[in-house]
């Protein structure tokens, strides 16, 4: 097993680094100049070439790449464009801002657990009906209309939490539901199908002929077997949330990696977006290596080969 | 249910008392996008500029009108040859850190800024030196003579920076702003918010607040709901849709404020089509302006009436280009293209720039000019402008407008219609209204120059290289209670004498 | 002779989205205490929801009425006895006090029947800590114990493994111990050997046998197979669509069944030894079962096969055929270890003769059919139709070789596209091989394919759904036969269906060798349908080859000592010499044939004991 988690962290290795040359030539492909960006519509041609020589982007590409790839051998992201801050700084808050906020929207993990349980359990009955429109509607409802309202109700009318900014864990109360909605819905779906798969295997009834109560089959023996295509689904989802909501991230006023994305993509901020692409495809490919190894630890078919 | 009632009210309770522990004489004021630095000098957004502002004051400022008043300058003269400016300090003003508001200082923030080629030092590049007469005095030797000198150190860019602070911080004297402003800086965290806490030893007086905060929250929705639960008292964007709902509140008001920000389609008249000035007039005639200001602005617009706004130095109104067809038809027939032609609308791919380029290509439907709109990002639409002139007989229509950051007629006009300046999308070339643009920036004498500008305004108007859309007018929402916040014509928050009243 | 058991009046009803289906009616049945009453009877018979009515496992779409008695069950944890209870009519919380305490079940499939992520100890020890109050140590060990009891060997040592790391008999032996975990009163087997090795499952049949005895209880036994019936009940009671057609002695089935049904099942289920002395197959005495109990049945004249002439060249012939996949690969990605599926196998087929391939799951027995087939790029030796050799051939040839062998593979619903009607099916291999026809044709003579395979061609535009198992197996022969091919591989094609539609497709496939003259390479695991079919007969083990003769060489002079244990594992229906047969009871299945790279295994030498007979040297 260590030597299984070791080789799986080696190879993880590699993909970053190619990754991490890809995010190169990506960014640099983007149509449009940084410059024009940072200087504003109003300025004037020789401006834009001073600006372009302290930030280094008049060197042909090939060289830009060249300190981009010594500077990333010693894990350093270079300076924003537009701030002139090192990238770490300018995520740095972000990033913990995201992280809490994913943190917190973890709520959808068992929240959608238990509604695709329950509607599995009660299939074609009322609570499943009930559930799968829940999920429908999580799935379907626009983010920002979902945030607006709940703004609206518990901020506005209600005035039980603070409609935007975050001055408190309590604030991230709204902006939590309204990002683990979909969260919830998704993963009560897949629950529930996994669920109904599981359920009716044969191990099902060989434990129900043992005389389990109904209770101990569903969440002793279905659960774990019906974990295992649920875990990818949640991984993915945590990958999406960490990140960045960028939708919710712009209605609650909440500087998290969505928003400094756009910014940056925007401002043509090389470093930052770079750098951003890097740490998102670092998040799934952790994520996707914790869930390989969750899977292992689950299913014992799959370790002991 | 009770369990989940309970629940969610004690987590308000927390989220409450947070809310209500602060202080009420906090101001908060809603802007929709995140800070990129509090250095003035070295800002390119207007909206940066005004967040610095809390701390940071200029020599003169700008009042609602545009008109330049006294600030830490009490006032200037000019010399016969408008080559020489003395301007006149209020004494005893001290910087945040205690450093003295003297002529030295004012001398060191421009000298840095040139030194340094920060980016607003372009606003002084006429300038050849700078001479400290006495403490409260300073003489600017120009290299050539100019009429708007003091329009260029007005800008909002042009804040007095601590030279102890510069020293101490060098380049990061952009995230510890230390000015003479009402405020001092407290805490900028980045992407949210920038607090500042009343100064207590403001030099005008005592500050009638405790602070003030500008916070980014990128929804205009979310806006809403600040002003509306009372967590800010001012917000930069107001949606068409939510004008109703502050009208209907008892608590704030809409103010609609008209800009300098000028709309226009560029035509690339170095193409064949549109080098014939009846083409480029048939076009103003075949668009509905009035139409467009209340379809695609929601009514937060106004027509253009003149290549400047209204609100600018030496305005003179043209005669309109008053909706109508059948001219236009007449003018196009009369250029040899009755049965139309194709061409390409550059244009930037934001929903208000997109809903306007797909008004202009129904309206030149009519006249079977066939557009195709090619949307960019901002970044690539002014990329792809740059390149225009490397290929400059392609039939491009491009999006463009220019607010006129100095308050001057000669910055609203020279970028745009000079040959070969930096925004001049038309490619447009007129040898006599180059010779203009070259006098205006020395005619000192008003009269002259109301004159010169007023030439310019006409070439540039008849000769119609752009269509000319409207001029932007801006919708700011606000509680009735809060005083001393305006929104300027040049895009800019001006923070003044700041209170909340009762 | 109702102590133990008693169903009165038993009926069973199913909600479907077709309205209620009546799947049990009027069953009256009982049973003693120390008997096993096997319950046989065909698909839908409705044997299985039986045995769920009594377990309480029907779900919530069926609703019983009628009543299911247990007597004198077992002493209640209070210590006084429950008396007589009503099955039929308790709730679910009380029915799982009694199951796997006083009645227990074992499955079908060992392979799904265990929760793949709980140890075997835990889900045995489960049972026990559910209603004996155990703790969780006391419960492993007795876990421990039961292994011990159902045989297997250092049992203990496999409390703490997964089920998939143990083979299927192992599995099933598990399952066993699971059920007898609290020594119920009632055992119910529901096709606890169907999906096992005929060798195993005689192992589990012997086992169930003696565990009745040594516990002391009533077993009931479901099965499909006259054979296992025959070895196993006491007494029989046979099902058909839900009702209980006749019940009785084993004997009295067997030597005088009374009803039309059971006579037909009879006839069609083929007994190893039966076809002694004859050098051709021969076609089972039976028609439908539609037919048989409109009573058309009854003296149905058994047919021979189609006579071979041996003296030609063979059609086919194979020489030292070897497939080996890789296994096991290490760290950069080099193959480690080699699974030699198919190792040095020769054989002829000639024309218009049936080659049974026989061997136990593992074999290689499909693997030599894929590679006929052309199905594996693996196959390496000389395998030649004709001028054609088929591991490489030319893309001309490869167009005739699809158009002269056919296949018939085991899953008569998954062969078919369920998109597709059957007539378009059957044509489809027109459209290849012959372009040029035109539509009118191919469907004429689809529709006469339809014919001879006994559909009705006016089912044409009818799919595959619509159909039961036995006619689509009709459907994959008629599209088998489209191009008029020389040979069809039928891998395991009948061993999905129902007796007695088996025994008619085999009597389909005969019928057509006998009027086409078609050669056949009958690929199976079940002797007795090789006896009845075959020619000749080659019989394989660990991809090995190990004796090839005609068909009377293997059954009435068997050599091999692996043929013999094959033979002497299938169940035999054979009145005048039942005996109880004894197996080693831990004999556990052949492993794999895996080697690391460079290692192969022993090469076998032929040795002839006649021109037609060649056996393995041991």
């Amino acid at each position: 097993m260590p030597q299984y988690i070791l080789k799986r962290l080696l190879g993880t290795l590699g993909v970053m680094f190619v990754i991490a040359i890809l995010a190169f030539f990506f960014v640099h492909m983007l149509p449009g100049d940084p410059v024009r960006m940072l200087a504003g519509e109003d300025a004037t041609l020789q401006e834009m070439e001073i600006i372009r020589q302290k930030l280094g982007l008049d060197l042909p590409l090939h060289q830009q790449f060249y300190i981009f790839l010594v500077n990333l051998l010693q894990l350093d992201f270079g300076n924003s464009l537009i701030s002139g801050d090192p990238v770490y700084d300018v995520l740095a808050d972000r990033y913990v801002l995201t992280a809490k906020l994913t943190l917190v929207c973890l709520w959808f993990i068992p929240a959608g657990i238990v509604l695709g349980v329950i509607a599995a359990t009660h299939k074609s009955k009322f609570l499943d009906r009930a559930c799968m429109i829940f999920s429908v509607s999580g799935i379907s409802v626009p983010e920002f209309w979902l945030g607006l309202i709940l703004i609206q109700i518990f901020a506005v009318k209600l005035q039980w939490f603070n409609p935007t900014g975050f001055q408190s864990w309590a604030d991230l109360t709204l902006p939590a539901i309204t990002i683990g909605m979909m969260g919830t819905a998704i993963i009560a779906r897949f629950t529930r199908s996994a669920f109904l798969d599981v359920l009716s295997e044969n191990y099902i009834q060989t434990a129900r002929a043992k005389g389990v109560k109904r209770f101990n089959v569903t969440y002793v023996h279905a659960l774990r077997n019906a974990m295992l295509p649920i875990i990818t689904v949640i991984g993915l989802q945590i990958g999406f949330i960490l990140s960045g909501s960028i939708v919710a991230e712009a209605i609650f006023g909440l500087p998290g990696l969505g928003s400094l994305l756009i910014e940056s993509v925007v401002a043509r901020d090389y470093p930052v977006v770079q750098t951003l692409l890097i740490l998102y495809s670092f998040h799934f490919v952790m994520i996707n290596f914790i869930v390989d190894v969750l899977y292992t630890v689950i299913n014992p078919q799959v370790r002991l080969k | 249910m009770n369990l989940m009632k309970s629940l969610v009210l004690s987590t308000a309770l927390v989220a409450g008392i947070a809310g209500q522990a602060m202080a009420e004489t906090n101001v908060v004021i809603a802007i929709e996008s995140s800070v990129r630095t509090l250095n003035p000098h070295n800002a390119s957004i207007t909206l940066d500029m005004s967040v610095a502002g809390a701390a940071y004051e200029g020599l003169f400022k700008f009042n609602t009108k545009m008109e330049i008043q006294p600030n830490l300058a009490t006032g200037y003269e000019v010399s016969e040859d408008g080559k020489t400016y003395t301007i006149t300090l209020n004494k005893g003003i001290k910087f945040h850190d205690g450093t003295d508001f003297n002529a030295e200082a004012v001398k060191y923030n421009f000298e840095h800024e040139i030194k340094h080629k920060l980016r607003r030092a372009s606003l002084l590049t006429n300038v050849k030196e700078f001479n400290v007469l006495a403490d409260d005095k300073l003489e600017v030797v120009l290299k050539e003579p100019s009429n708007n000198f003091i329009n260029s150190i007005t800008h909002p860019s042009q804040g007095m920076i601590s030279p102890a602070a510069l020293e101490k911080y060098g380049e990061d004297i952009q995230s510890n702003p230390v000015g003479t402003g009402r405020f001092v800086f407290d805490k900028w965290t980045r992407g949210s918010s920038v607090a500042f806490t009343a100064n207590e030893n403001y030099w005008r007086g005592p500050v009638k607040v405790d602070g003030i905060e500008f916070r980014t929250v990128a929804e205009a929705g979310s806006q809403l709901a600040m002003l509306q639960s009372g967590q800010a008292q001012f917000i930069s964007t107001v949606a068409p849709a939510m004008k109703k709902v502050i009208d209907a509140s008892p608590k704030a008001e809409n103010v609609r404020v008209p800009t300098i920000i000028g709309r226009w389609y560029s035509l690339n008249t170095q193409n064949e089509i549109f080098s014939d000035v009846r083409v480029r007039k048939a076009l103003n005639y075949a668009f509905n302006k009035e139409a467009f200001a209340k379809v695609v602005y929601n009514g937060d617009a106004a027509p253009m009436t003149s290549p400047i706004p209204s609100d600018l130095e030496t305005y003179a109104e043209q005669e309109s280009y008053k909706y109508d067809l059948e001219k236009a038809k007449a003018l196009l027939a009369e250029a040899g293209y009755a049965d139309g032609f194709k061409a390409v609308l550059w244009s930037k791919n934001s929903t208000l720039s997109l809903r306007s380029a797909e008004f202009m290509q129904q309206q030149l439907e009519a006249l079977n000019i066939e557009l195709e709109i090619i949307p960019r990002d901002t970044a690539s639409h002014y990329a792809a402008g740059d390149t225009l002139k490397d290929d400059p007989t392609r039939p491009v229509i491009f999006d463009a407008g220019w607010s006129s950051s100095t308050g001057t007629a000669d910055w609203a006009l020279r970028p745009i219609y000079q040959t070969g300046a930096g925004s001049n999308y038309a490619l447009y070339s007129n040898p006599e209204l180059d010779k203009l643009i070259a006098e205006g920036q020395i005619t000192l004498d008003p009269a002259r120059k109301q004159e010169v500008y007023g030439q310019i305004q006409e070439i540039a108007w008849n000769d119609a290289p752009v269509i000319y859309t409207t001029v932007d007018y801006r919708t700011v929402g606000k509680s009735k209670a809060l005083k001393g916040v305006d929104f300027l014509p040049d895009g800019s928050i001006s923070v003044g004498d700041v209170e909340l009243v009762k | 002779m109702s102590e133990l058991l008693e169903a009165r009046n038993l009926n069973v009803r199913f909600n479907t989205m077709f309205g209620v289906k009546h799947v049990l009616k009027d069953i009256n049945i009982g049973m003693a205490h120390n008997e096993i009453l096997a319950i046989v009877g065909e698909s839908g018979s409705g044997k299985s929801v039986f045995s769920k009515s009594i377990m309480g496992l029907l779900g919530e779409r069926g609703t019983t009425d009628g009543s299911i008695w247990l007597h004198k069950g077992k002493t209640s944890k209070s210590g006084e006895s429950t008396g007589s209870i009503d099955l039929a009519g308790m709730k679910q919380t009380e029915l799982e006090e009694i199951r796997g305490d006083q009645i227990s079940m074992i499955f079908q499939d060992p392979m799904t029947s265990l929760n793949p992520v709980m140890t075997v100890g835990k889900q045995i020890a489960e049972a026990i800590r559910i209603h004996q109050n155990k703790s969780m140590k006391e419960s492993l060990e007795e876990a421990g114990r039961l292994l011990d009891l159902v045989r297997v060997p250092s049992g203990r040592k496999i409390l703490g493994v997964y089920p998939h790391q143990l083979s299927g008999g192992m599995r099933q032996r598990v399952m066993i111990a699971m059920a007898l975990a609290c020594k119920p009163k009632l055992l119910i087997a529901d096709e606890p050997t169907t999906a096992l090795d005929v060798t195993i499952q005689a192992q589990i049949l012997a086992l169930i046998k003696e565990l009745q005895k040594e516990l002391d209880m009533g077993v009931i036994f479901i099965t499909h197979d006259m054979g296992v019936v025959y070895e196993i009940a006491d007494r029989v009671a046979v099902m058909y669509k839900g009702e209980v057609v006749e019940s009785g002695t084993l004997e009295q089935i067997f030597t005088a069944p009374q009803h039309a049904y059971t006579r037909a099942l009879l006839a069609a289920a083929p007994k190893l030894g039966e076809m002694t002395g004859s050098d051709l197959p021969r076609s089972f005495p039976v028609l439908t079962m539609e037919e048989e109990l409109a009573g058309k049945g009854g003296n149905v004249a058994q047919i021979d096969g189609h006579a071979v002439d041996y003296n030609e060249d063979p059609l086919l012939t194979v020489r030292n055929l070897q497939v080996i996949f890789p296994r096991r690969h290490n760290f950069f990605g080099q193959v480690t270890h080699q699974i030699h599926a198919v190792s040095d196998v020769s054989f002829d087929l000639h024309k218009g003769e049936t080659l049974g391939i026989v061997g136990e799951s593992g074999s290689g027995k499909s693997t030599i059919g894929n590679a006929i087939l052309g199905l594996l790029g693996e196959a390496e030796g000389d395998v030649r139709y004709g001028e054609i050799d088929l591991l490489n051939p030319t893309p001309e040839q490869r167009e005739l070789v699809r158009k002269d062998i056919s296949f018939i593979f085991q899953d008569p619903l998954a062969s078919l596209n369920p998109r597709m009607t059957i007539g378009a099916a059957v044509e489809e291999p027109l459209i290849i091989h012959c372009p040029d026809m035109s539509a009118a044709d191919r469907q004429k003579r689809a529709k006469e394919l339809l014919q001879q395979v006994g559909i009705a061609p006016d089912l044409y535009r009818h799919y595959p759904h619509e159909f039961s198992g036995g006619m689509l197996q009709r459907v994959n022969i008629a599209r088998a036969l489209t191009t008029n091919p020389k040979i069809i591989v039928a891998d395991e094609s009948v061993s999905a269906l129902d007796v007695s539609v088996q025994a008619t497709v085999l009597n389909l496939m005969m019928e057509l060798q006998r009027n086409l003259g078609v050669s056949f390479i009958f690929i199976s695991h079940d002797m007795a349908v090789i006896e009845r079919v075959c020619h000749r007969v080659a019989v394989m083990t660990k991809g090995q080859l190990v004796e090839v003769g005609h068909r009377r060489d293997i059954f009435e002079n068997t050599q091999h000592s692996y043929t013999r244990k094959l033979l002497a594992a299938i169940p035999q229906i054979d009145f005048s010499t039942r005996q109880q047969k004894t197996f080693e009871l831990i004999n556990d299945e052949v492993p794999d044939p895996v080697f690391p790279v460079g290692e192969a295994p022993t090469p076998i030498l032929m040795k002839e004991i006649s021109p037609s007979h060649k056996v393995a040297t041991e």
